[in-house]
């Protein structure tokens, strides 16, 4: 399928150049029928089941040319020719005179679609077929070379400009191919398999480096060429500044991977808030944002959400650590504790937090458990709390 | 009878920090049983006068301090034992506010030796580290046996432990621990108001604020028999205090209103050396005599 818009007068009109064309094709071998119309649909049909070498259709005519030749020239697929015949429909134009509903429920939309496009009634847009030549760079050199230090270096400019080449078509390399012309015209290839699809020069310059010493350059080298047989789309890569170490690069990678399949939303990293309250201290954030600013003191590896009461707490007030409390049906003996920290509500947040007070204490039981309790109230002031006792966290 | 004295008090007079009024806090002390309060804010002994009215409604005698807080970071509470001791105190404020500025007082370390004499100083200490160490050899290089270092509990993790390294580290120092409150407010309900000025002060929001907020808890003003219990393994902290207290026998009383020496030239009085002068830079300043509307305004001003 050829558009011939505006271009037919340089080979001698339609005419001309349909009959050069078959002229072309004949002394390939070929035998060839030509059928130019105003519409892809029509001269598909025509150029096939016309008959004739050459079909030239003044354009508007598509209805009435088309008219006598058989369904099958409609482009459509086989099941529905099989209908189309049990039905009797044998030409074109037994179509034209159906209802259009009745033609789409019985043969399909896609047959009502492309009898208009073949008419001229619906758009068919071309979609263009563009040529795509392999990733090709090549350096022709003014004397030849025959040192393993200058072919190294011709390859390392070469590498950096298929890498350039490369990246402006969004491409990646899996397999590259590297070939030397040499002065007594024969010529040697290396072929190089990449594990995953790469523009990164350093990385391209390692592995055909490592090939360098297996030249014979006899006499000397007169041209060497990089050509990229097999590509992949290679999407731009973020490099992020805050991330560090050999790995980053490949965590981002992964994040976008995964963020991919599970969704943005999904994929988190807990960062630090400002907030004294645990329940309240951190925050998500974004999967390559560094979490700043956490703060110094021992917090529990596990938060407990809700905090679970504590019973049969035995305690001397106001400011020390329970010796003893039952939780989960267990009864635990504490040998060591740190605390009070204390934790005022957040007044602006909530009225209830007002005078709201925890005291936290991180203790140790006979079992060598390690638990953050906290006490509700100051142990003074009534209007801090109700002295009522909850673990809150395990620590690891 | 209790021997606690609290000598860490922030008044509202350290501008957008302390909570209270003097008034207060003397008031407050009184119904909690404390015989004598140490009024230090920051940078300023602007409290006192206030703190000086509140010592005689309430009989709690007022110990007039202030906290100066050093650029190299170091923060120290300073007592004066005598009326000479408060001069050279307000000397070295002076000295601070000079440079500084507005409701800022720039004061190094070679500052506070230079007025050290008959000072009593708290090192006001964050960990026991390095630093502590030497600020501890420091202060006892220049104080001697006036040098001490404030313990106080903080209401976080570890504190106890703080409190004895610290301890340990004061006492292979050679100076001495005091046990103190660092109050800021007199009551526990004055708490929101303090979160309230910390926002005005750091510019921000009550919500924005963070951990900009005071990091420390319980900073309300104790009875001494709960600073005691507290601190009943550092007794000698306790008695620190009250050694302190009775060591600082400077009343704000003893300073009469003077006025200041006048700086007049030999054999003149004050107005005749005002006219002397006056004459003699209008003749430099118009030598060919002076233009006509000026001699009325040449003329010499009367005291009234």
């Amino acid at each position: 399928m050829l558009t011939l818009t505006g271009t037919t007068h340089l080979f001698g009109g339609e005419q001309g150049f349909c009959q050069r064309l078959l002229r072309f094709l004949d002394r390939l071998g070929f035998t060839a029928a030509i059928a130019i119309a105003g519409t892809p649909g029509a001269a598909h049909a025509l150029a096939r089941y016309s008959g004739e070498a050459i079909t030239i259709l003044p354009s508007g005519t598509e209805t009435r040319a088309i008219a006598n030749l058989p369904i099958a020239a409609l482009r459509l697929p086989p099941d529905t020719l099989e209908t189309a015949a049990r039905f009797g429909l044998e030409h074109i134009a037994d179509l034209y005179f159906l209802p259009r509903g009745l033609l789409a429920r019985r043969l399909g939309r896609k047959a009502v679609t492309r009898l208009d496009q073949a008419r001229g009634l619906t758009d068919e847009p071309i979609v263009p077929v563009v040529p795509v030549e392999d990733p090709y760079v090549e350096r022709r050199l003014l004397e030849p070379i025959t040192t393993a230090e200058v072919i190294t270096l011709v390859i390392s400019d070469l590498v950096d400009d298929l890498a350039v080449t490369l990246e402006s078509r969004g491409l990646g390399v899996r397999t590259i191919v590297l070939t030397y012309l040499r002065v007594d015209g024969h010529t040697q290839q290396f072929r190089i398999g990449m594990a995953g699809a790469t523009r990164d020069a350093s990385h391209l310059k390692r592995m055909l480096g490592m090939r360098v010493e297996r030249v014979e350059p006899g006499l000397g080298i007169e041209a060497i060429s990089l050509r990229a047989p097999r590509t992949e789309p290679l999407t731009p890569a973020t490099v992020d500044a805050l991330a560090e170490g050999p790995n980053s690069g490949k965590i981002i990678l992964l994040s976008d991977q995964l963020a991919g399949r599970v969704g943005e939303e999904a994929l988190f990293r807990v960062g630090s808030n400002e907030s004294d309250v645990p329940e309240r201290a951190i925050k998500r954030i974004g999967v390559t944002t560094q979490p700043v600013g956490w703060p110094s003191w021992p917090r529990p590896i596990r938060l407990l959400r809700p905090p679970e009461p504590l019973l049969n707490v035995a305690v001397l007030m106001p400011d020390h650590p329970p010796r003893r409390f039952a939780w989960r049906g267990r009864t635990y003996r504490v040998v060591r504790g740190d605390g009070p920290e204390r934790i005022c509500g957040e007044w602006w947040r909530t009225a209830s937090e007002l005078w709201a007070v925890r005291d936290y204490f991180r203790i140790e039981t006979e079992e060598g458990e390690r638990l953050w309790l906290f006490r509700r109230g100051d142990g003074v002031d009534t209007a801090t709390g109700d002295l009522s006792w909850y673990v809150h966290g395990v620590f690891g | 009878m209790t021997t606690y004295v609290e000598l860490q008090v922030t008044s509202h007079f350290s501008f957008l920090r302390g909570a209270s009024s003097p008034e207060e806090l003397f008031s407050a002390a009184k119904l909690l049983g404390h015989t004598a309060l140490g009024l230090a804010d920051w940078g300023t002994v602007g409290g006192v006068v206030r703190g000086w009215d509140a010592q005689k409604t309430t009989g709690v005698r007022m110990l007039a301090g202030t906290r100066v807080a050093l650029t190299d970071g170091r923060s120290l509470l300073l007592y004066p034992t005598d009326r000479a001791a408060w001069s050279r105190i307000t000397r070295l404020l002076s000295i601070g506010k000079g440079r500084g500025g507005k409701g800022c007082c720039l004061l190094g370390w070679d500052d506070i030796a230079d007025h050290a004499n008959g000072v009593i100083a708290i090192f006001l200490p964050d960990v026991p580290d390095e630093g502590t160490a030497r600020a501890l050899d420091d202060l006892r290089d220049v104080f001697g046996t006036r040098a001490h270092m404030a313990l106080s509990l903080r209401r976080r993790p570890d504190d106890v432990a703080r409190l004895h390294a610290l301890d340990g580290l004061a006492l292979a120092a050679g100076v001495r621990s005091v046990a103190t409150g660092h109050v800021l407010y007199h009551s526990s309900e004055a708490r929101p108001l303090q979160d309230v000025m910390t926002a005005i002060r750091e510019r921000t929001t009550i919500d924005e604020l963070g951990f900009r907020r005071e990091r420390f808890m319980d900073r309300d003003l104790k009875s001494p028999t709960e600073m005691e219990r507290r601190f009943t393994t550092f007794h000698h902290a306790i008695q620190a205090s009250a050694d302190i207290a009775s060591e600082c026998q400077f009343d704000l009383s003893e300073i009469q209103y003077q006025y200041p020496y006048e700086q007049v030239m030999k054999g003149r009085t004050a107005q005749e050396a005002l006219s002397f002068l006056t004459q003699q830079a209008a003749t430099r300043m118009f030598p060919d005599g002076i233009p006509l509307p000026y001699p009325h305004h040449l003329r010499p001003h009367h005291r009234s």
